[in-house]
Formats: structure tokens, C-alpha cells, sequence
């Protein structure tokens, strides 16, 4: 049971949205902009999450759109896991979200709580981050576009009371074959070990990781070196210390990261 | 700690009940609509046990607040009676202490609706959603199996499809 109360809010246009948060904001109830709610119902059941008000964006018209336009693909946030893997029509994002816990739990989880959750694995961002995806921010003067490389910074970087809306994927940058394989420690259905998603853009590999570090990232210096073939100096050049956890020890980790990328550039270079 | 009252279509039947914005579908299943098919287990997204059906997806319910439902259609094991799913189970015996058994009924019967004739890879992605403790995994997915093939199956005369055989209401 959830040890306080807390006021459910459905508004159906992106100005409500805003107006809704910052009308709980200002009369103190901490309002929290409510995705799939997943996140934010089992961590308050724990205390490790206290807010008095969830403002549910799955009303909001512009966060439920799939669309293509002009090479792109547009992807409401409050799309779930499962309706962005059936009609996404990406293959690198279906793969990467269709690992995402399990097939029930996808059925709620949203893209946009994906990203923006504190469980820091937010394996559906990694084939966002390989190309030039727009994040579609909402905010009190209405929609705006922001590079996902600029807001999105290990976690999603939001001015209090913004939301995500949508995301705007360049679809013709990768044009070649794509890799995603996510290894955990013993069950289909768990947190990676690691995740690793790459494409081929313009003749050049882009791969991003998951579960490695104690966040999701794509490194200038480690595409680097995977296109010059050198595995191992790229093991080197990861950004951060390497999680050593429950999942798996960090030799272990780096160890089985070798074989993935390995795996990794026959596809991508092939 | 305030309660409102709340609308909800369960099983085919326009329910009311008073519920705090805080208390989950699962919390107002069990213990508002008298509805136990419904278990509790981890309350934390990870063992089915609390899987209903709502608006023709598979649900964990300690994962739904009760408010969310309003104005869509929930199912629970409750509603699944004479479903090819529940004479497959039955047939197979797939089950042992029988906790976990309502969550991977409800997986079956949204499968069934959603892509009848489901083949296998499919099946058990879906499959992987529900922890059975006594293991018995064998016989649950060869129940699924038989349940997933006879909605592919044309209707005989005088039967329905398993997908309207469960409609309520
Ligand atoms: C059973 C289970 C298994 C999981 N397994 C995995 C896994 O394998 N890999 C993985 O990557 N993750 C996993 N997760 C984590 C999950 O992806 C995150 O917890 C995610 O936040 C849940 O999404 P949601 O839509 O339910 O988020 P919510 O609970 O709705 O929200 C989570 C946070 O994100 C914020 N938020 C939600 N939507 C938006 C938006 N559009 N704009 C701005 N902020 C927003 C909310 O305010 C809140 O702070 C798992 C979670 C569960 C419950
Ligand atoms: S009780 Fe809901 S998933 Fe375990």
C-alpha cells in the first residue's frame, strides 16, 4: 500500500498538463508527471519516492502519436514499450525496448518514463542517442525542439515542470544493418548486465551502452577506436568506473563486453 | 486519508467503489469488489500474480492506480469462466499450489484476443511475464499452447472462438 495520499490527474491537452503541474507545484503537493506510473507506484510503496499528486500524460494527444514524416519517425512519450516495439517500425529501438523487463510490464512502462526513470538503466534511449533524435519538449510556452544529446545527459535534464513530449528520430542517418544484444546475469528477464545497441551510419559503426557504468552512454573516443578494430582500447576508453554489483564484477563485465563487441563489429562492418 | 468515489467497468459490470488516489487496481480488486482472483505477490511489477486484462492488455495490477482504470474495461480471472484458457489449464494441470495460476490465465486469454495462433517465440516472450515458485512451467505452456491454437481455429457450429467465448456482460 502507497503510505500517503496522493491526487490522480488526467489532463488531454499539453497546456493542461503544464497548467496542472504548476498549479500542484504552487500549492505544495510535489506533483510528479505520470507515465506508465510503474516507477513512481512501487518506489512510493517503498518511501523511496514521495510525491502528493500524478499528473498522467497518456491523455495528452500529442504524447499517444506515431508518425512518419519526411524520413523521420515522430514517437509520443506516453507511448508504452510494447506499442512502440509493435508499431514503432524501428527495428534498433524495437530491439532495445522489447528487452525492457517483461512483456506485461511493457504494456505500462512509457518511453518517456523510460527516460526519464531513476532506475538507471533507460535501455530505450540507446538507439535514440546513435543518431540526431529531436527530443519534443513541452513546457509553459507550448512545444519546443531540443537536441536529445543536449537534454539528455546520463539521465533526462528537464527545467522543472517541462516533460517530454515527443521524440523525433532521423531514420535515414542509419542506413546500414543494426546490433542489439542485452546479457544479464542469469534470467531472460532481468537489469543488464550490459546492454549494447549499435547502427551503421554512414559507413561508420555508432554503438551506446547500457548497465556498463552506472548510466547510458554513447563515447566519441571508444567509436573511435571500434571502427579502427581495436576492442580492447576501447574497453580502456570507458567514460566511467565499470558497475560492480550483484549482476556481475566489473573484470567480468569487461570481459564479456570484449565478445559482444566483437559480435558487435562483424555485424556493423560487414 | 480521503476516498473518493470511483466508477470502474470490471468484468462487464459497472462497479462503484470509494478508493484513496494512492490505492492500486490490485488493492481495489481484492478488497473493495471482493475480486480474489487477483493475488498479490511482489506488489513490485516482477511475478504476474496480479495480471488482469485491461482494455485487451496484460496488466500488473499492483502496478495500476485504481483511478487509471476508470473508463476502461478490466477483466479478472473471475471472468474467465468456460475460456478455452481455463479447459486447457484444467485439461493440462497446469498448476500446483495454484497462486500463480489467475496471472498466467490472464496472459493466456489476452494472447488468445490479441494474436490467436501466436507461435511459440511469442508465446513464451509473453510467458516470461509470471513467476510459477512450484516451477511448473511445463505444463502451463503446453496448456497456453492448446489454448493459443484452438482460438486460431475456426469456429465449429454451435461454438464460439475463445476470443468472444470470454466476453463479458
Ligand atoms: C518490473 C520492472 C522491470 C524493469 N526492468 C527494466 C529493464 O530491464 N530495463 C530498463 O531500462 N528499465 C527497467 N525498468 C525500469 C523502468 O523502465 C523505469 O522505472 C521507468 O521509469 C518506468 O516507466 P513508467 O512510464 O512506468 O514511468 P513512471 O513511473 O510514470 O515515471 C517514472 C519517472 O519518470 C518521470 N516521467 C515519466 N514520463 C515522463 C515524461 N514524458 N517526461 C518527463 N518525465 C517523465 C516521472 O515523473 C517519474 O519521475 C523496470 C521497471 C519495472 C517496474
Ligand atoms: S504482485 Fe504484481 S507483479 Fe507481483
Amino acid at each position: 500500500m502507497i503510505p500517503f495520499d496522493l491526487s490522480y490527474h488526467r489532463p488531454d491537452s499539453v497546456e493542461e498538463a503544464v497548467a496542472t503541474y504548476r498549479r500542484l507545484e504552487r500549492d505544495g503537493r510535489r506533483p510528479l508527471y505520470y507515465g506508465g506510473g510503474t516507477e513512481i507506484i512501487t518506489m512510493a510503496r517503498l518511501g523511496q519516492v514521495r510525491t502528493g499528486a500524478g499528473v498522467d500524460l497518456k491523455g495528452v494527444p500529442e504524447c499517444g502519436i506515431v508518425e512518419r514524416r519526411n524520413g523521420s519517425l515522430l514517437l509520443g512519450a506516453g507511448l508504452t514499450l510494447a506499442e512502440v516495439c509493435e508499431r514503432g517500425g524501428w527495428a534498433p529501438l524495437a530491439d532495445a525496448a522489447g528487452r525492457v523487463a517483461d512483456h506485461t510490464s511493457r504494456c505500462k512502462i512509457t518511453l518517456g518514463g523510460n527516460l526519464a526513470g531513476q532506475i538507471p538503466y533507460r535501455e530505450a534511449v540507446l538507439p535514440l542517442l546513435l543518431v540526431d533524435t529531436v527530443a519534443v519538449v513541452a513546457g509553459e510556452p507550448g512545444l519546443r525542439r531540443e537536441r536529445l544529446a543536449d537534454v539528455f545527459r546520463a539521465t533526462l535534464r528537464l527545467p522543472p515542470g517541462d516533460f517530454l513530449a515527443q521524440l523525433e528520430v532521423p531514420l535515414h542517418e542509419a542506413d546500414g544493418p543494426h546490433f542489439a544484444v542485452k546479457r544479464t546475469r542469469l534470467d531472460w528477464v532481468d537489469y543488464p548486465l550490459m546492454t549494447v545497441v549499435g547502427v551503421r551510419a554512414g559507413g561508420r559503426a555508432r554503438i551506446a551502452f547500457s548497465g556498463l557504468c552506472g548510466y547510458p552512454f554513447r563515447d566519441a573516443a571508444m567509436e573511435r577506436d571500434l571502427n579502427a578494430g581495436r576492442i580492447q582500447d576501447a574497453i580502456g576508453h570507458i567514460p566511467g568506473p565499470v558497475a560492480d554489483d550483484l549482476h556481475g564484477s566489473a573484470d567480468y563485465r569487461r570481459h564479456v563486453l570484449a565478445g559482444v563487441l566483437q559480435d558487435a563489429l562483424e555485424v556493423l562492418r560487414a | 486519508m480521503r476516498r473518493d468515489e470511483l466508477a470502474l467497468d470490471v468484468n462487464g459490470e459497472a462497479c462503484r467503489v470509494l478508493a484513496r488516489g494512492a490505492d492500486t487496481l490490485l488493492e481495489v480488486l481484492r478488497g473493495q469488489l471482493g475480486l480474489t482472483g487477483a493475488k498479490p505477490g511482489c506488489e513490485n511489477g516482477d511475478c504476474g500474480a496480479c495480471t488482469v486484462i485491461v482494455d485487451g492488455a496484460p496488466i500488473k495490477s499492483c502496478m495500476m492506480l485504481a483511478q487509471e482504470a476508470a473508463g476502461r474495461r478490466v477483466r479478472t480471472v473471475e471472468g474467465l469462466a468456460g475460456t478455452a484458457a481455463q479447459q486447457a489449464f484444467v485439461e493440462r494441470f497446469a498448476f500446483q499450489c495454484g497462486y500463480c495460476t489467475s496471472g498466467f490465465l490472464m496472459v493466456a486469454q489476452a494472447l488468445c484476443e490479441a494474436h490467436p495462433g501466436a507461435d511459440e517465440a511469442r508465446m513464451l516472450e509473453w510467458l516470461r511475464s509470471n513467476i510459477c515458485r512450484c516451477t511448473g512451467y511445463e505444463e502451463i505452456r503446453a496448456a497456453v499452447r492448446d489454448a493459443v491454437a484452438r482460438a486460431k481455429a475456426p469456429a465449429v457450429q454451435g461454438t464460439e472462438p475463445v476470443a468472444s467465448a470470454s466476453r463479458q456482460g
